[in-house]
């Protein structure tokens, strides 16, 4: 700890030792001489980092109660002072300091000290002198307050307040009691230094519990010069000061008796009043033994922090850099950008009549076309309505259309249709499932704990259901974020509304990473917290900002302007953070009545239980008696309610433990300690911090709040991003989690960046967004052209310019979910506690930990495999359950993530296991059996030795499975299959030859390229 | 909806692919896909590929892969050893041990800071050799306890590794470290990055194989292809009936199973001269005739029976010992699949949860997973080498971590990442050698510690593979199974 910390330390921190009166000079000596003597000889080995001898120097009751050898300091008597024979060298077994006697003025002056008593005054309370949150803390008013450098009184900057005042009755961490004889944590006397610049006068009001002083009453207030305020005050001077004065004031003689928990600094007129060194202590001599030139502001003044590497050539990042890597597109906001807005193009357009399309689709359009015309290419004809119904209800719900949906939509020629087409897929409840689907991508969602035992996690489903809630109700993305970060931060626990309880659910967020229960076992915790922290900042990262934060936690960022401390400040922002399992998220009235329910149980089996005892004094006799008696306590016992919990976390207190910058990112090497901060590269400085209350640091809001700002560079472009590569499979960002030099360069920047300002500009709306795209000519063009229509082909393979719709196969989920759906076993009432599909014997025989648990050995801890009945599981794909060391096989093999680590867009790889799964796995024969039975009942006779019929069992089965009609070849392709195979089985006797025929024709349909891709 | 209006026409005029563009698509069909356009669409394709790592044809992403440089093994064979071998026990001969057996841990080996938890704690301060015998083997005279007798006979075979050590002391990390290269679950795994920059020499087969009875803690995430290509995913070969997890259909459709998947890929066909240009659409309908050719291929893989009975009975597929037969069958397949040219082989020893975690009964734990281990692992060298496959295929026994030498509990052994023995056999390793050591009661590494980014960047050396060239782009970062370039060495001496 360098010298000046410690004294720094010393100066602000509560002492032990109370009041004592004491002369002037005495506390000078001892702040200026005493206190730095002690600091830099003695208490490297004797203060707080180390206690050799068990003795500590840092305060006054530590040195009286002394060490080992007994009391080291006896205040008035030198000769019984410990201290004094060792310093004086005279008993050689105690010698301090050990390797150099102090000089003798230095032994003189520490002897005299003794001797006059020890003066050691109690350290002031430092309301206000660095803090560079304090203008922040001063929530009300309509004045201004900034913190300024020019002429400070001590330290480096003062508070400026304009006309009227800045207030806050009740600031966070502010609970002084004002006591005539103070004890431990309590005052008296308040100091501070203030002026006043152009005239008026210059006043403090001070709260008390959390409310101001009557208008009439003058307790309360100071006032120098005359008062204007029409609020009476205590005056201390005709004039207000224009240079620094100290004024001290004696809180209990003017107040008497009072917590103190507020205060208004107040400019009267003029332009503006100063005030500095404000300070609270039990006694003058405290006050008097403050010394603001020995406190060490490293790390706490604001104003000396270099700005943003464009502007201050000592930013470190610009330094570290060389002044490159500061052309990166993502780190200039959108809201920059200059868009040049292309002019109306009535010609471009080419879909339908729409009359509900917005201009935002107009737009899109436009920046769209422009960069087509550029490159001499045009944009593809509108894609027909029966491709874009299918497009359009996989994007939104991640379902195919029914046929009833299709008819009526193929039906309806009025101008609107789309719009209605688009507005009921945006408000059915499928809409929230899809847009979960992908968000819980890219959070790393999982059921289970991961790493060796893989244990359910009981109550994640409640963060899942609280994300389809969210994208439902179409909460705006910036209170979507913030809640994730932040929600215990911002809502009371326990919640008073349904809301609350949502923010409160919502910091499952922070739990999704791996957890590794064994850890303890083998003293790795240490280990253990440095990879969830790094997991959750790296995730936070990529989640919101699409940022590779992942990249600088061993070394400065390869490419992109970050630094490794970096990383570390941004994990400092979670570092008080801890998990809980049982967040309460019953609503406060409720719980109430939980209570009172719960005491009523307990009223009736009050007797029972005296019944009990009595039984027991003889309970040889009474056996019988006490067992039907105990049966009935437990089934009156289960009649007691629990509140609702969820899994979540709060912050352990004000204080979180420090943060290092790890060497190589090894926990076993730290290096300097960070606080708090956001990327240095734009804002170098630590983050203001507002804790909203006592027992929360209020980093992660402030985290939260920096995020999901409208001047945030990455936030709306990375979810805008996000979306629209829902929609095209490709983002305008095709790396929609890294918007660095390695990620890809937008392709169309002025669309995006207008786009996330549209976003922003309208309440942060993900529905809006969709809307905005999918009315847009761009996102209705066809997928597939004729060959020698098509320059864009020769010209533009990728697809980059957007001169057609990119065709797309359909992800794990929504394959399997389509095949339910098609086959009528969808069940679409799906929430809560996650369905176990069965799952192959020989994979869950291959977990060891879910061995344990199925020979039931695993102590309760969940981590087995807890297959539902069959019925049960016809759920959609995002209620099945995600545990990490076994993803459902059926899905696995159709590129579902892997739940470490954030995914950005799902791989579409084509390999053979995935034919194997589809053709012969138990779900994909189910399916299709379900499915030919739905055809046979559409066809009511089952009857396959007419053509006639053949060709109406075609049909139907093209129509629900691809909602189209089949082609004439297919007709009589299928025709060929139908009438073979139904020979063929009623030639071997086979039972129902017709129906099985039926179903290897939709067995087939199921495993056709066309069910799994979207033109 | 109604069966009435799925069968009417009206609403539905205009929804057939046949009023659509479909225009010549016989010709487009017979044409095939050799196009001048495709060809120029696929080279695009190979090139964006290539950027990210290491080009993969996507219609082809097993097709064998021209190495850094000329590979002294071409396929891998892995036994892993589950739960932490103690190979004091086995392999790595301490009379030091031997004498102390019984007394307190000396103070000069307990002053060591160690990087993970502390090796003492859950254990008692006594020492503990085990009753083994212990003779030299081979004209190396390489040491084996009278565990392993089997496998003693290939000690000229054989170069030990003895100073490895890992990062964790926990099941699960390390046994994501060994497999992955890091101690946190889903990234790529050894076999995922081997068959990823070498494909595989059988197409109608997976590149990765694993076989066990109870896979390695942590589950799938030991062998996940983390972000590769799910082509370079590890598949699971059942030694007991259908061989690849839904290989075939239910008994009823296998009869028609050709023709219904004619059928769909006549429509597929169809579909795609729709869409000139969709390779996806094409790899699929070539997917389907590989998992059609799979199915025969893996089938007859399978059938072991087809052995000899002296093959059989020499990796004890015969014996009373159900789980060394278990075992035994593992190793004959392994031995099949490297003979069908299968890249990457894995087998997990464990036949039940237990493995080598002898935290009580150590002593058992080894009898008893020694004697379903020794006699097929040794029967797979001789066979390897009988047939000429050991020269090209290199195999490797290891362990996610070693046992501490204190006892635990009655006669059990704690977790040991700070010094334990693994051996290497085969193609392009340095036979009847060692390297390193630990220390005289085998605690810890002592010279030359190895950690396990060095054995995987040997086992890269081996086939051909430059460590730090073996990347994949990926969220922005040029990642390795091997981590940072530069940051790993290959065990010196271990190849020859």
């Amino acid at each position: 700890m360098p010298l000046l910390r410690v004294i720094f330390a010393l100066l602000i921190s509560a002492a032990l030792w109370g009041n004592v009166p004491a002369r002037g000079d005495e506390v000078s000596r001892f702040a200026d001489d005493v206190l730095p003597l002690l600091a830099s000889k003695c208490l490297s080995c004797h203060g707080p980092d180390q206690q050799d001898g068990e003795l500590r120097l840092d305060s006054l009751s530590a040195a009286r109660a002394g060490g080992a050898r007994g009391p080291a300091v006896v205040p008035g008597d030198p000769g019984k002072s410990l201290l004094v024979q060792a310093i004086s060298f005279g008993n050689p077994d105690l010698q301090m300091p050990p390797k150099q006697k102090l000089s003798q003025r230095e032994i003189d002056l520490l002897v005299d000290w003794i001797r006059a008593g020890a003066i050691w005054p109690e350290p002031p309370v430092v309301l206000f002198e660095e803090d560079v949150s304090f203008p922040g803390r001063l929530t009300q008013g309509n004045g201004t307050a900034r913190l300024v450098t020019e002429a400070p009184y001590s330290g480096r900057v003062s508070l400026e307040i304009t006309p009227l005042q800045r207030d806050a009755a009740s600031i966070p961490g502010w609970h002084f009691p004002i006591r005539e004889h103070p004890g431990t944590g309590e005052y008296r006397f308040l100091r501070l230094a203030w002026k006043k610049r152009g005239g008026g006068s210059v006043m403090l009001e001070l709260a008390s519990q959390g409310k101001w002083p009557a208008a009439d009453n003058p307790k309360g207030r100071y006032v120098a010069g005359p008062n204007t305020t029409g609020w009476s005050a205590i005056s201390v001077g005709a004039q207000a000061p224009t240079e620094w004065s100290v004024q001290t004031f004696d809180l209990w003689k003017d107040m008497g008796e009072f917590t103190l928990t507020g205060c208004a600094p107040t400019c009267d007129g003029g332009t503006a009043a100063y005030f500095d060194a404000m300070l609270l202590g039990p006694s003058l001599a405290s006050l008097d033994a403050y010394r603001p030139h020995l406190l060490d502001f490293d790390g706490a003044t604001p104003l000396d922090w270099p700005g943003d590497a464009f502007t201050d050539a000592r930013n470190p990042i610009r330094k570290l850099f060389r002044g490159e890597r500061l052309d990166l597109w993502s780190l200039k906001p959108p809201g920059q950008t200059n868009f040049s807005i292309p002019g109306d193009r009535q010609n471009s357009r080419q879909s339908e009549p729409d009359s509900e399309e917005p201009h935002e689709s107009r737009m899109i359009d436009d920046f769209v076309v422009r960069r087509l015309e550029a490159a001499g290419l045009a944009a593809s004809p509108a894609a027909d309505r029966r491709t874009i119904i299918r497009r359009l209800t996989f994007d939104l719900t991640g379902l195919p259309p029914t046929p009833e949906e299709v008819a009526a939509f193929l039906a309806d020629s009025t101008p609107n249709a789309y719009a209605l087409l688009v507005d009921r897929l945006l408000a059915s409840p499928r809409y929230g499932e899809q847009q979960a689907r992908a968000w819980l991508d890219v959070v790393r969602y999982a059921d289970t704990q991961g790493y060796e035992r893989d244990e359910f996690r009981p109550l994640a489903w409640q963060y899942r259901d609280y994300v389809v809630r969210s994208f439902n109700s179409d909460k705006p993305f910036d209170q979507f974020v913030r809640e994730q970060l932040a929600g215990d931060e911002m809502v009371p626990s326990p919640p008073r509304t349904l809301a609350e309880a949502d923010a409160l659910i919502a910091t499952g967020f922070l739990r999704l990473g791996q957890w590794d229960s064994t850890a303890s076992i083998f003293q790795e915790e240490d280990r253990l917290r440095a990879e969830i922290l790094a997991d959750l900042t790296n995730t936070t990262a990529s989640a919101f900002l699409g940022m590779t934060m992942s990249c600088c936690q061993c070394h400065d960022h390869k490419y992109d302007p970050l630094s490794q401390a970096d990383h570390y400040r941004m994990q400092a922002f979670f570092s008080g953070f801890v998990p809980s399992d049982d967040v309460v998220i019953e609503l406060a009235q409720d719980l109430e009545g939980i209570k009172r329910h719960n005491a009523s149980v307990d009223a009736k089996l009050e007797p029972l239980r005296a019944e009990e005892a009595r039984l027991q004094a003889s309970a040889e006799q009474h056996k019988e008696q006490i067992e039907s008696l105990k049966r009935e306590m437990v089934v009156i016992e289960s009649e007691k309610q629990s509140p609702r919990l969820a899994m979540g976390g709060r912050d352990s207190g004000p204080v979180a433990p420090p943060t290092y910058v790890l060497y190589q990112g090894d926990f076993q090497s730290p290096r300097e300690e960070v606080q708090p901060g956001f990327v240095s590269v734009l804002s170098p400085g630590p983050a203001p911090i507002l804790p909203p209350h006592e027992q929360t640091t209020g980093r992660r809001l402030a985290l939260a709040q920096w995020i999901a700002s409208p001047e945030n560079p990455w936030t709306a472009r990375v979810i805008v991003n996000r979306i629209w590569q829902q929609h095209f499979g490709t983002g305008l960002v095709a790396t929609p989690n890294d918007l660095g030099y390695t990620g890809a360069p937008p392709t169309h920047p002025e669309l995006l960046d207008w786009l996330a300002t549209r976003f922003v500009a309208e309440g942060w709306s993900i529905k809006k967004l969709h809307r905005w795209i999918v009315h847009s000519a761009t996102y209705r063009q066809a997928s597939r052209v004729a060959r020698e229509s098509s320059p864009g082909e020769v010209v533009e393979s990728g697809n980059a310019l957007l001169w057609r719709q990119n065709m797309r196969r359909l992800d794990a989920e929504t394959i399997r979910d389509s095949l339910l759906s098609v086959s009528g076993l969808l069940r679409d009432d799906a929430s809560g506690k996650p369905v176990w599909p069965e799952v192959p014997a020989d994979l869950l025989n291959a977990q060891p930990a879910i061995l344990e648990a199925l020979e039931g050995k695993d102590g309760g801890r969940m981590q087995g495999w807890y297959t539902d009945p069959v019925e049960q599981t016809d759920v959609r794909s995002l209620f099945l359950v995600r545990k990490r060391c076994l993803p459902i096989p059926f899905l696995q093999v159709f590129d579902l993530p892997d739940t470490t680590v954030s995914c950005a867009r799902r791989d579409t790889t084509v390999v053979a296991p995935q034919a194997l799964t589809l053709l012969n796995s138990p779900e994909g024969i189910r399916c299709a059996e379900a499915f030919a039975r739905r055809v046979a009942a559409c066809l009511g006779q089952l009857e396959m030795s007419q053509p006639d019929s053949r060709r109406q069992a075609t049909v139907v089965a093209f129509r629900l499975a691809l909602t189209r009609d089949p082609g004439a070849t297919e007709i009589q392709l299928a025709d060929d299959l139908l009438r073979r195979h139904f020979d063929q089985y009623r030639q071997e006797g086979r039972e129902q030859p017709a129906f099985q025929s039926l179903f290897d024709l939709c067995r087939g349909v199921l495993n056709l390229n066309e069910f799994v891709y979207v033109d | 909806m109604n069966a009435e209006s799925l069968v009417s026409h009206d609403t539905w005029r205009g929804t057939s692919p046949d009023v659509g563009g479909r225009r010549n698509f016989l010709t487009r069909f017979g044409a095939g896909f050799a196009g001048v356009a495709l060809g120029s669409l696929l080279a695009d394709e190979l090139r964006a590929e290539s950027a990210g790592g290491i080009a993969i044809d996507p219609l082809h992403p097993l097709q064998a892969r021209v190495s850094h440089f000329a590979p002294r093994a071409k396929q891998v064979i892995f036994l892993f050893q589950y739960g932490g071998p103690a190979t004091f026990d086995l392999m790595d001969y301490k009379p030091e041990l031997v004498k102390l057996n019984g007394q307190p841990v000396p103070e000069t080996f307990k002053q060591h800071a160690d990087k993970v938890g502390g090796v003492f704690n859950h254990c008692k301060d006594e020492l503990m050799s085990g009753p083994w015998k212990w003779a030299r083997h081979g004209a190396c005279g390489h040491w084996f306890s009278d565990l392993l007798p089997h496998t003693a006979r290939h000690a000229d075979e054989l170069c030990i590794v003895r100073s490895m050590v890992s990062d964790s002391s926990n099941h699960a990390p390390a046994t994501y470290l060994m497999n992955t290269g890091a101690i946190l679950g889903g990234r790529p795994s050894l076999g995922s990055w081997i068959t990823y920059g070498l494909g595989s020499l059988n197409q109608n087969l997976p590149g990765y194989v694993l076989l066990y009875q109870v896979g390695g803690l942590g589950g799938s995430a030991n062998w996940s292809n983390g972000f590769l290509p799910a082509a370079f995913q590890g598949t699971q070969f059942r030694h007991e009936g259908s061989p690849v997890l839904n290989l075939s259909p239910p008994a009823e459709f296998l009869q028609s199973q050709r023709s219904t998947l004619d059928f769909a890929q006549a429509v597929n066909r169809l579909h795609a001269a729709d869409r000139p240009g969709v390779l996806d659409l094409e790899g699929r309908i070539a997917s389907y005739e590989l998992a059609y050719r799979m199915q025969s291929e893996a089938i007859d893989i399978g059938e072991i029976e087809r052995e000899t009975e002296s093959t059989q009975r020499a990796y004890g597929l015969h014996d009373e010992d159900a789980a060394k037969a278990k075992y035994g069958r593992m190793c004959l397949l392994s031995r099949r699949l490297i003979e069908k040219g299968v890249r990457f082989v894995q087998i997990y020893n464990a036949v039940d949860k237990l493995g080598w975690d002898g935290h009580d009964k150590n002593t058992d734990y080894n009898r008893r997973n020694a004697a379903q281990t020794d006699q097929p692992v040794a029967a797979l060298l001789a066979d390897l080498k009988q047939r000429g496959l050991l020269d090209s295929t290199l195999v490797i026994w290891a362990g996610e971590f070693g046992r501490t030498p204190m006892k635990q509990g009655n006669e059990g052994r704690n977790h040991n990442p700070y010094g334990f023995n693994i051996w290497l056999a085969g193609g392009g390793v340095r036979a009847g050698s060692s390297i390193g050591t630990t220390d005289d009661i085998g605690l810890r590494a002592e010279e030359h510690p190895q950690p396990v980014k060095n054995l995987h960047a040997t086992i890269l050396t081996a086939l051909g593979l430059a460590p730090d060239e073996l990347f994949h782009e990926h969220q922005g970062r040029q990642e390795r199974l091997t981590g940072v370039a530069q940051s790993w060495k290959v065990i010196p001496g271990v190849l020859a």
